[in-house]
């Protein structure tokens, strides 16, 4: 704890950030006892940090804004008309910890205009202790795509999002998140205007600490917010977070998490729809699928409703099992390897999570990445 | 050829095939009758390898090879084909994929070239015409959602594409239409040949009218308790199995 404490104070610099280490100097580390924190031990997952290495080069990925963010700070590159980057440009923290966590670990904040009407992709890639707060307001009826990638080995990074999906705008966000050796705090807030759109897509393969918070918040008639997760843990924790806030009539959500863990992983996936008095005519709709492929994994659902409007159709659905022994041994019966059975069942389970990618390429890196870590621990 | 001789299984410590004896030269057709929890899916299952299906005396041969010593890939990939009683849904994996990675699967292991896509395609496009098996559905993950009568003309399907030499059809027929049946029936026939052999398991005797048997064997409280020529089927239509139940 001591370790982070030091991290938090060693870099004061940025303004944004110095209410949340006050506020940590004073209440510590949310333990088990916060109950958003029941299932991940946060302050003892904190306990030791070490030194970063392992620094990514640059994906060769085409995008017409690439930021690579490092441990000591962040290069953009590119230009686009109609997008501004402002670095140290005030953000807005939300009270949540989650939130106020990220932003008081962060070396750098910036702030990224997108003008309405806008199409544009933009490249996220971070490294190792890579720690930063970005907030970004997209005009109405752009059309946004961020793709993130994390390939951390060792150290601790964060990263707080702020994003505004203005009217009729798009945001298609696909997060890569390969954390390793690592402790990783991520914190979205992500707010939809009338008839935004948001498609979230999002790779786990965990690390050492991995919380991964989104709160989502449908503000304006007619917004619609897909969430789509896998994760893929064999040795590693990971714990995604989400809270789907429907504050207006006419929106709908789809989430959907599935995932697989090897003996000794753990995941936790907690859901949270909430529908506002006036979020009449609501749909809202969250799956957790959880796969435990060999005794000694661990998965933790907890998917919750919280409805306050009375013409909604909202559901959960929720299971936690093992691979069918039976499909297995029909498929061997047929001439195919139990484990190559396995990975086919696995690649199956896990590929309908990115079926609504229409981007080829970028389906196929992340249907490859996905064979190449199931063949690594199946 | 399959040649079983005093086969022991015991599943969970209860035995259950009790000393069985059988053998299918090349070329031939045997079928095999018998009562509810007689021990025919368990036969069917201990040759295919199911585990927990313990092997606690006897052996089996396939073309001479002991195949209860290989895991069920192997006795795949040996020829064995299993048509099963309750055929499985894979979700998620399409039908001729899934096919299509079997078939490869099986010829690795024999140290053969893997089929290419249009080989494949073709054959299975053919196959399918024959069996009357809608384009679609191939499409399709493997079973999932598909009727019963459905699922089993898939495995006849998929037996036609794996061109195994040694077949085990575990009630195939029933929960079949007339016409599915007679259709399933052509298939399987459409296999016979010289170096092929099979054990049809059936409890009516109308499937042995267009599936015509060499032999009919009787199977109760796991072992054969009696054999003859296809006339044996009429018989046990007539009379049933309570002498066998009696002599047991
Ligand atoms: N896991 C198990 N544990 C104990 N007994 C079992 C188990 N599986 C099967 N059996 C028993 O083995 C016996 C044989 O079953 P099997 O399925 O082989 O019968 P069958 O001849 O195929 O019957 P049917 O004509 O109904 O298909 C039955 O008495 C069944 O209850
Ligand atoms: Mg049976």
């Amino acid at each position: 704890m001591a370790i982070f404490h030091a991290i938090l104070k060693e870099f004061s610099d940025t303004l944004v950030g110095n209410d949340a280490r006050e506020y940590f100097a004073v209440h510590g580390i949310p333990t088990r006892r916060n109950e958003a924190y029941h299932f991940t031990d946060l302050a003892r997952g904190l306990e030791k940090i070490e030194k970063p290495n392992g620094e990514i080069p640059l994906a060769n990925i085409d995008a017409d804004i690439i930021i690579h963010s490092t441990q000591f700070g962040e290069i953009i590159s590119g230009e686009k008309d109609g997008i501004s980057i402002i670095p140290n440009g005030q953000i807005e923290i939300s009270d949540e910890i989650g939130a106020k966590l990220c932003v008081g670990l962060s070396k750098s904040n910036s702030k990224i205009n997108i003008a309405p009407n806008t199409k544009a992709r933009i490249a996220i890639q971070r490294g190792a202790g890579s720690r930063s707060a970005v907030e970004i307001d997209i005009g109405e009826n752009a059309q946004i795509e961020i793709i993130e990638e994390q390939a951390a080995d060792g150290g601790l990074s964060s990263n707080l999002v702020n994003v505004n999906i203005g009217a009729g705008a798009s945001l298609r966000r696909i997060m890569i998140m390969q954390t390793i050796g690592a402790q990783d705090l991520r914190y979205s807030t992500i707010n939809l205007q009338a008839n935004a759109r948001l498609d979230l897509f999002a790779l786990c393969f965990g690390g050492k600490l991995v919380r991964i918070d989104t709160n989502v918040n449908l503000f304006g008639e007619g917004a619609i917010a897909n969430i789509n997760g896998a994760y893929i843990l064999s040795n590693s924790q990971n714990d995604l977070t989400t809270i789907i806030n429907h504050h207006a009539p006419n929106c709908q959500s789809n989430e959907i998490v599935r995932g697989i863990c090897t003996k000794g992983a753990r995941n936790v996936f907690q859901g949270l729809i909430k529908v506002e008095k006036g979020a009449q005519r609501t749909i809202g709709k969250m799956e957790h699928r959880g796969i435990m492929l060999e005794e000694g994994a661990q998965i933790f659902a907890k998917p919750c409703l919280e409805i306050y409007a009375d013409d909604v159709e909202c559901s959960h659905a929720n299971t936690i099992g093992a691979l069918d022994d039976k499909a297995l041994f029909y498929m061997q019966a047929r001439g195919i390897s139990r484990a190559k059975a396995k990975m086919l069942l696995v690649n199956a389970f896990l590929a309908q999570v990115f079926d609504d990618i229409q981007d080829e390429k970028i389906h196929s890196d992340i249907m490859a990445r996905i064979e190449d870590k199931l063949g690594a621990i199946l | 050829m399959l040649e079983i001789k005093n086969l022991k299984v015991e599943i969970d410590g209860k035995l259950i095939t009790n000393g069985l004896s059988l053998t299918v030269p090349d070329g031939e057709v045997h079928a095999i009758m018998g009562p509810n929890g007689a021990g025919k899916s368990t036969l069917s299952y201990a040759l295919s390898g199911r585990p927990n299906y313990e092997i606690t005396g006897g052996s089996a041969l396939l073309n001479g090879k002991d195949i209860l010593a290989l895991e069920p890939e192997e006795r795949a990939a040996e020829g064995l084909f299993l048509s099963f009683q309750y055929p499985l849904e894979i979700p998620g994996v399409p039908t001729l994929t899934f096919i299509r990675t079997a078939l490869n699967e099986q010829r690795k292991y024999r140290g053969e070239d893997e089929i290419s896509a249009p080989a494949f395609m073709k054959l299975a496009r053919e196959a399918a015409s024959r069996l009357k098996i809608d384009n679609e559905m191939l499409k399709r993950p493997l079973n999932v959602g598909f009727s019963g009568g459905e699922k089993k003309r898939m495995e006849i399907f998929q037996m036609e594409l794996l061109q195994p030499n040694f077949m085990i059809l575990d009630e195939t027929d029933s929960g079949l239409d007339i016409d599915a049946l007679r259709v399933v029936a052509d298939g399987v026939n459409y296999m016979r040949a010289p170096n092929r052999s099979m054990l049809v398991i059936t409890h009516y005797q109308r499937l042995l009218d267009y599936i015509k048997p060499d032999k009919v064997h009787v199977l109760a409280n796991g072992k054969i308790v009696d054999t003859g020529g296809p006339e044996l089927a009429l018989e046990l239509e007539k009379s049933g199995y309570d002498k066998y139940e009696v002599a047991a």
